[in-house]
């Protein structure tokens, strides 16, 4: 897993992060965004354009955010609330658009 | 931050109230230009479609458009000041970053900058001819752009050694278009940079492997107190993006279209058929990992654990890290050969900052080789792609006077040699790569080597006529 977005985007969704990305793998949900494991790059451009510091590498999710490691790539690897399948790799958010529904962890967090 | 396109040189440093600056730039100006001219890329064109920064901020870093060649103008971008940034790590941590470069780490710093200076003309130049061979038009477009940014970059470099390093910096400024790549007198720095590009699955892994390297170094850099050389590596990090992403995504239509000629004809050996066999694939990952893991210097290293505890580079994510900054008390364990047994050592984490560095950049790297993993998997192809051990086919430090197998194992120097055509591409590996390269103009059409892209450039599709050639 490359890049992936954790707690600190719930509600907030700034999308600063979207302009930055080359190859368009930042999905939007309800509360949250999303990035595309399988279509993430790993150059970085989104780490610091997010103003909430929501964006980190796997391997240096914050501690107790772990669970949004595996969130993140459930979003894309199981079909989501309404949906038959799972969006795999849509290649692009634009194209796409808005998701507009959450993964279970994201839509039923409870922020402090 | 708009940046002024009115002046000579599109600038946001205010280049316009400093005229002795503005003088030394504009001495150095046709001097970058007849450099651009002669060891720039060779194709001639009449205009590329381009991603041209207008501001550093949020808006307007990305204004895309076709553009002359003979129109196109490099600038100075610096990305914006916080007035309140604090010094991260080292001695004089919490302490106000500096605007000006402190004498006693004049030559250090000037140093720094004049090695990855040397990097920036130095990929232009092992690209020049690349263009005469471009699989398709979207892929020369992307070749011109990861050129004109390594030349901007260059630029970033050359306005710091003007701007702050007085007669020697501009001295050191004219060296960098002097030094070229591959040259036997006057070579570049670092060994990647005079290794030859001589083909795009070279190109590919060059900007996958190599540029990578320069995700980290920039980070490490953009960490540096001396305040101009951090906000010019924070801008530089944007434009390196699009650099990974041209060699990610190269590699991807690679391996892809070889799965496809795989299974077209059931075989391995898709040489004949106008593929890059899976094996050539490991051999160029062999090749350009290595040489780029020796890029990071020497896993043990005293200068870098200097330049740390002056405040001069950091390391990766130096402000997101967990611990005191200065890591005069913390130790880190170092692989390296000990009496003919691969080990591991216990040492300062100070002395270890390179191969801390150098670790973050290898995790990427299994990222890299999960991915293109898959394209295989969801080929159907029961094959992997794999990196070498950290320690072969290592010129620079720990590793660099032992004999190390892509699997890890040491073995003596006639054992490697015998092995070593196994390993890294062959002449007739190399041969066979370069009879694939073939230019394609016509839009919407490309290479049989090489799978299309699934998306175009800023939303324009696949056959969008990316280039005019002259």
């Amino acid at each position: 897993m490359p890049y992936v977005i954790a707690e600190a985007c719930i509600d907030i969704m700034d999308r600063s992060c979207m302009d930055e990305c080359p190859v368009d793998c930042i999905y939007e949900g309800g509360r949250k965004l999303y990035i595309n494991p399988f279509e993430c790059i790993d150059c970085g451009a989104c780490e610091p354009a997010c103003p909430v510091e929501a964006i980190s590498q796997d391997r240096a999710v914050p501690a107790g955010q772990e669970a949004f490691v595996a969130d993140n790539l459930r979003f894309f690897e199981l079909p989501l609330p309404g949906r038959v399948d799972a969006l795999d790799q849509p290649g692009g958010a634009q194209a796409l658009g808005p998701v507009g529904v959450d993964t279970d962890l994201v839509t039923n967090y409870a922020r402090d | 931050m708009s940046i002024d396109y009115s002046e000579k040189i599109p600038n946001n440093v205010d280049l316009a109230g400093d005229r002795k600056l503005q003088r030394a730039l504009e001495s150095w100006q046709p001097n970058f230009l007849n450099w651009w001219k002669t060891m720039g890329p060779a194709v001639p064109t009449e205009d590329v479609y381009l991603r041209t920064a207008v501001d550093v901020g949020k808006e307007g870093w990305a204004h895309f458009g076709h553009v002359a060649m003979e129109e196109y103008r490099w600038g100075v971008f610096l990305s914006e000041q916080n007035p309140d940034r604090k010094i991260a790590f080292g001695e004089q941590k919490g302490e106000p970053v500096w605007q000006q470069v402190p004498g006693e780490y004049r030559a250090d710093l000037q140093r720094l900058i004049v090695i990855q200076g040397d990097t920036e003309p130095a990929s232009v130049e092992q690209q020049r001819r690349l263009g005469e061979t471009a699989p398709s038009l979207y892929d020369l477009r992307n070749l011109f752009q990861v050129n004109v940014e390594e030349g901007r970059h260059l630029w970033a470099m050359v306005y710091l050694l003007h701007a702050y390093f007085g007669r020697n910096g501009r001295e050191e400024a004219e060296a960098l278009l002097q030094r070229n790549s591959g040259d036997l007198d006057s070579p570049r720095i670092l060994g990647a940079f005079n290794e030859e590009t001589p083909d795009w699955l070279s190109f590919f892994m060059f900007t996958y492997f190599t540029d990578r390297d320069g995700k980290y170094q920039l980070g490490t850099l953009k960490e540096s107190a001396f305040d101009p050389l951090s906000r010019t590596c924070e801008f530089m990090l944007k434009e390196e993006a699009h650099h990974m992403f041209v060699g990610t995504t190269g590699v991807d239509r690679v391996v892809g279209r070889t799965a496809e000629l795989m299974r077209e004809h059931d075989s391995d050996d898709v040489a004949p058929h106008g593929g890059i066999p899976l094996d050539v694939i490991q051999k160029y990952i062999n090749f350009h990992y290595s040489v780029s893991l020796d890029l990071f210097g020497s896993e043990r290293s005293t200068n870098a654990a200097n330049y740390f505890t002056a405040g001069l580079k950091g390391r990766w994510q130096e402000e997101r890290r967990n611990d005191d900054h200065q890591l005069t008390e913390n130790a880190a364990q170092l692989e390296l050969v000990r009496d003919g047994v691969l080990t591991t050592e216990e040492v300062s984490a100070l002395l270890a900052l390179n191969h801390d560095l150098r670790n973050e950049y290898v995790k990427d790297c299994e990222n890299g080789l999960r991915r293109w993993n898959r394209v295989l998997e969801q080929a159907g192809i029961d094959r992997t792609l794999a990196l070498p051990h950290v320690g072969f086919n290592r010129e620079v430090g720990v590793f660099a006077d032992h004999c190390i197998t892509p699997g890890g194992d040491l073995v003596g120097a006639d054992a490697w040699e015998a092995k070593k055509d196994a390993w890294l591409p062959t002449a007739a590996d190399k041969t066979h790569v370069q009879s694939l390269m073939r230019p394609v103009y016509e839009p919407g059409k490309i290479a049989g080597w090489v799978a299309p892209p699934t998306a175009g450039i800023n939303g324009k599709p696949f056959e969008y006529e990316y280039v005019h050639l002259s």
